[in-house]
């Protein structure tokens, strides 16, 4: 039997590190023979430390070679979003404004993932500071995504959607403000996880919009997510994977879909699949109505644009033309927002977090919209433009909620369509369930083409 | 015609956006190179705030003469 190791999931990879199918050695090396054939179309990294992984590498198949492993995380690869920083490489955050600015220490979450034995494989290519949107006037190329080339990967982690999707490493650590570690998983497949706010350190990662800003997990598989959130904050997730989706109550927000932001016919057909699968597993499914979504949007834009030319206002001022056209876009609002206006929209985010919290009186868990259509062309400005609005990720930036976002099926088009499931605030253990669920009745993670 | 006097004359220059017209000139080289995108930040705010203001405001339930007697 040939196994395609790039597509092995972590607990697969463990267990043939431990019974000596494989090494961490052996399996870096395939992983960089397959970027040097793919990267040149693809511009996952923006920084690749062949060199650095070679010696973790080295170090963690002394310890399986020794009966000695330090977890599940152990010699396997996993990059991390160039707005995170990892010691002695620069934090470029994709922006020509950054490129000398080399990082003394690893972020939190970047030495809690070394201390577990994990290999750091490089940095990833982003939208510029983490919004804006795939730009070509940058010191980087876009990434693109693997199901095919021409289309955008999602964004702003989009280096590390495109990479986990195309198998050159097992995991990536991104970054989530109005949904960036959700999107490239909407887009180019696998599972996007956004934790509870605060739950993961912001330590060493460069803030976009402090209040709203979330470290999130970009993997191909929902167990793979479970133990990575595992391993970063101490719990202990992966264990009720198999518990299914019997018992649960899910309220399936379809005005977001249906009527506020209304999907593509395939998205929506896709959602109804999902609720149909989890209902025949057991699960009561309800219809569950919240806020517009444009309510939560707006709230989002107005606090990320204020928070966000706070930090980078003074560069705006005196050198514009250094950010990309896009980036400016997206920041140069902020100047114009008053006082007034954040605090209105402070306060609208405090209605509409207590009336998240009050739909959890009924369900365990909301099912909703991510993208409501799949992914468009990265190099047509007016789709992009168009289809970043068409989300419903803000909503759980805006409250704190824990957020999971994954593949729904495929368009005919052959892209992904996407779900977002969240639960109550800090019951990642349900989100995570859940979401196992439909991914075992999807018949397991599903990859491109390549 | 300036952007300040084609809003003015439309109509849309709003007493809030004239006293923003600090911010602009602090604005410095983005107005000076790049007018069409502080343009349409303005009226991306623009329409922010009035969604925001749809939704509601703060105080907005209260009843319109004070009930008296409090503080």
């Amino acid at each position: 039997v040939t196994i395609d190791w790039h597509w092995a999931s972590i607990p697969e990879l463990a267990a043939a590190f431990r019974d000596g199918r494989s090494s961490p050695t052996a399996h870096l090396s395939h992983l960089l023979g397959r970027i040097d054939a793919l990267e040149p179309s693809l511009h996952a990294f923006v920084a690749l430390d062949s060199d650095g992984a070679a010696g973790a590498a080295d170090a963690s198949a002394a310890r399986f070679a020794a009966g000695q492993p330090l977890g599940p995380l152990d010699g396997i690869p996993i990059a991390i979003k160039d707005v995170i920083d990892v010691a002695g490489f620069p934090t470029t955050c994709h922006s020509a404004l950054r490129l000398d600015h080399v990082a003394a220490r690893d972020a939190d979450v970047v030495a809690r993932l070394r201390a577990a034995g994990a290999i750091i494989l490089g940095k990833l290519s982003t939208h510029e500071f983490a919004i804006g949107g795939p730009a070509f006037d940058l010191p980087f190329p876009p990434a693109r995504n693997p199901w095919n080339t021409a289309y955008h990967p999602g964004g702003s982690s989009s280096g590390a959607g495109a990479g986990v999707a195309a198998g050159f490493f097992s995991a990536a650590i991104g970054t989530d403000t109005a949904g960036s570690a959700r999107n490239p998983a909407s887009a180019s497949g696998g599972v996007g996880l956004k934790p509870t706010y605060e739950r993961l350190s912001r330590d060493g990662v460069f803030p976009l919009a402090p209040t709203l800003d979330h470290v999130g997990i970009l993997t191909r598989g929902v167990e793979d997510a479970a133990i990575l959130f595992d391993v970063l904050t101490g719990d202990t997730h992966a264990a009720d994977l198999g518990s299914g989706a019997s018992g649960l109550r899910i309220g399936m927000v379809r005005h977001f879909h249906e009527e506020d932001m209304p999907a593509d016919a395939e998205t929506a057909a896709a959602l109804d699949r999902v609720a149909v699968s989890l209902a025949a597993q057991g699960a009561e499914v309800i219809d569950m109505r919240l806020p517009p979504l444009e309510a939560f949007a707006t709230v989002n834009r107005v606090l990320l644009q204020s928070e966000g030319y706070a930090i980078h206002g003074a560069d705006m001022r005196t050198r514009p033309e250094r950010f990309s056209a896009l980036t400016r876009k997206a920041l140069l609002p902020g100047a114009f927002l008053s006082a007034k206006d954040m605090i209105l929209a402070t306060w609208h985010r405090g209605r509409l977090t207590e009336a998240v919290d009050a739909a959890f009186a009924d369900v365990d868990v909301l099912l909703t919209a991510s993208s409501m259509e799949p992914a468009c062309a990265i190099d047509d400005p007016a789709e992009i433009a168009r289809t970043y609005m068409l989300q419903a990720r803000t909503p759980f930036n805006v409250t704190g909620h824990p957020a999971l976002a994954m593949m729904a099926g495929l368009s005919t088009g052959g892209l992904p369509l996407s779900l977002q499931s969240a639960p109550r605030r800090d019951d990642e253990r349900t989100l995570l369930r859940v979401a196992a669920a439909w991914e075992a009745a999807m018949g397991g993670p599903q990859h491109p083409p390549l | 015609m300036s952007f300040f006097e084609r809003r003015a004359v439309e109509g849309g220059m709003t007493e809030e956006m004239m006293e923003r017209q600090i911010n602009w000139a602090s604005l410095g080289e983005v107005w000076n190179r790049y007018p069409a995108e502080v343009e349409a930040a303005i009226e991306n705010v623009e329409a922010s705030r009035a969604i925001l203001l749809s939704l509601g405001q703060p105080g907005a339930c209260l009843p319109d003469e004070p009930a008296g007697g409090g503080q």
